[in-house]
């Protein structure tokens, strides 16, 4: 069986054949399963889901999923010295490209007992077959099978589908011959920004550093009467809580990177595409569901966070109204390969994706500490980036950074700068 | 007006301000049917707190499907 890979899927193909681009997602555990019953649980979830047992086969400039001869999802059990090993070995994960023409697109690492039972569980996983929503379901599925398989009961479940190029299920004002037409006006409306950017970013926008760079974490939360007080804040305003985070980013990156020029630059925003397409599509099937958009905003050296948020919130609003998010997904394979082929320019100054919410059954048979997700960045993407979900009433932020770009202690003064803006005491009704 | 007087017609109304609609029903899928943004979806959140005094946290809203699950929440059955 096969499928072609959609424009997206292609897209992020390309850049993973340029450079690495794993999605790391980390799940920690209180108490966890023995490595065995790991073992098994993954291998039930490869046989239901599809793309666990598939490849990339490359052709003629195509890319397929190809669901044959694919070995069993790799699992190697790492020494846990102390509390903080998954952050190291994280790191490692990001940089350690996946063998997409051989298979399988997803590998485990599980950081076993130090002693005090605590343990993380490492899915690395090739971006074109997953995004965040699928990546926590799969998480939780995982947890349920292995709490069977512990209980000596045989999981049961229906082998899920493999879902079309998501292109295939836009709405009807995307597809067809007002697709075609859509992707030319959009294609010129982008070329045409690009030119208006650069002129008034005048060469100040930061190069790619030079090879060999090395994928770099960090996290912080926010406490929950901070999380509270910041959701409190923006919903007063009418504002999304990723234009927030995108606002407070981009200002940190300004004044830390830019020495608060004022100049205009560029960020990312991620868009879930699941509940858009026709039929939807449930978070518990496997895909890459997400658009990737970009936007430039004026930065200076005096903005204020919610004067800034609001400028964000409203054309990205006003973009995906407009249907920006599945024109940007059909055109991305063509500008991944133009951003390649040039090899000067980076993607944008930062990339901020808010996942939302999530949760785990109270009642499932492991307690999770925490849920961390890193995507893989190299010399040509954004200089900053972030993972940002609410969990357990707290807003938790995972940041990657390239060594040598910034070092350690810049990017925390970066990080340090994010949470201030966004639990500084209100000066403004 | 307590959340008790509450009558899913508001709500309709509400979401039909909100979102610039016409009519919706009370199983319109605020997102898939409706095409609600993440922006939509705050503006009728802060809206519906405002007119009713409560407060909804930001990890119900996931649970907040349907203009009938937004009524629920309301007269506090969610």
């Amino acid at each position: 069986m096969r499928r072609e890979l959609g424009a997206f899927e292609s897209a992020l193909t390309l850049s993973d054949a340029h450079a690495p681009l794993n999605v790391v997602a980390v799940l920690r555990l209180e108490a966890g399963p023995p490595a065995e019953v790991l073992e098994r649980g993954l291998e039930a979830l490869r046989l239901r889901h599809p793309l666990l047992r598939a490849r990339i086969a490359a052709e003629g400039g195509r890319y397929f999923f190809e669901l044959r001869r694919v070995p069993a999802i790799p699992l190697r059990v790492v020494p846990r010295p102390d509390d903080a090993a998954w952050v190291e070995e994280t790191e490692a994960e990001l940089d350690e490209r996946l063998d997409s023409g051989r298979g399988p697109l997803l590998r485990c690492a599980y950081l076993a007992s130090d002693g005090t039972g605590a343990c993380e569980i490492l899915l690395t996983f090739h971006h074109a077959i997953m995004d965040a929503a699928s990546a926590t379901s799969l998480f939780k599925e995982l947890l349920t099978v292995c709490g069977e398989l512990e209980a000596g009961r045989v999981p049961e479940s229906d082998e899920a589908p493999l879902l079309p190029a998501v292109e295939d299920s836009f709405p009807s004002a995307f597809r067809g011959w007002r697709r075609r037409q859509g992707v030319g006006r959009f294609m010129l409306r982008m070329l045409g920004a690009e030119v208006v950017d650069r002129w008034r970013a005048r060469g100040r926008w930061n190069a790619p550093p030079p090879e060999p760079t090395r994928n770099r974490i960090l996290s912080f939360q926010l406490s929950e009467n901070e999380t509270r007080a910041l959701v409190r804040r923006s919903r007063r305003r009418r504002l999304t809580l990723h234009s927030v985070f995108d606002a407070a980013t981009l200002l940190a990156v300004a004044r830390r990177l830019y020495a608060g020029q004022s100049l205009p630059l560029r960020h990312l925003v991620f868009a879930n595409l699941r509940p858009y397409l026709t039929p939807p599509v449930a978070d518990e099937n496997l895909g890459a569901c997400f658009a990737m958009l970009r936007f430039t905003t004026a930065l200076g050296p005096h903005r204020d966070l919610w004067k800034l948020a609001a400028e964000i919130n409203a054309p990205v609003h006003a973009a995906s109204k407009r249907g920006a998010k599945y024109l940007f997904q059909l055109t991305s394979a063509a500008a991944m390969r133009f951003l390649l082929r040039r090899d000067t320019d980076r993607m944008a100054a930062t990339a901020i994706s808010y996942t939302g919410p999530v949760r785990f059954d109270a009642a499932a048979p492991y307690r999770v500490r925490g849920l961390h997700a890193f995507v893989s960045n190299f010399r040509l993407g954004p200089e900053y980036t972030a993972q940002i979900r609410l969990y357990d009433s707290k807003l938790w932020w995972d940041i990657l950074y390239l060594e040598p770009e910034l070092d350690s202690p810049a990017a925390r003064r970066l990080a340090g700068d994010i949470h201030a803006l966004l639990t500084a005491d209100e000066t403004t009704p | 007006m307590t959340t008790d007087d509450v009558e899913i017609d508001d709500i309709r109304s509400l979401v039909c301000v909100q979102l610039g609609l016409a009519r919706v029903v009370d199983e319109d899928h605020l997102v898939s049917d409706l095409g609600a943004e993440s922006a939509d979806v705050v503006n009728l959140i802060a809206a519906v707190e405002d007119k009713y005094g409560i407060e909804i946290a930001e990890d119900e809203i996931p649970d907040i499907h349907t203009v009938r699950d937004l009524y629920e929440r309301v007269r506090g059955r969610r």
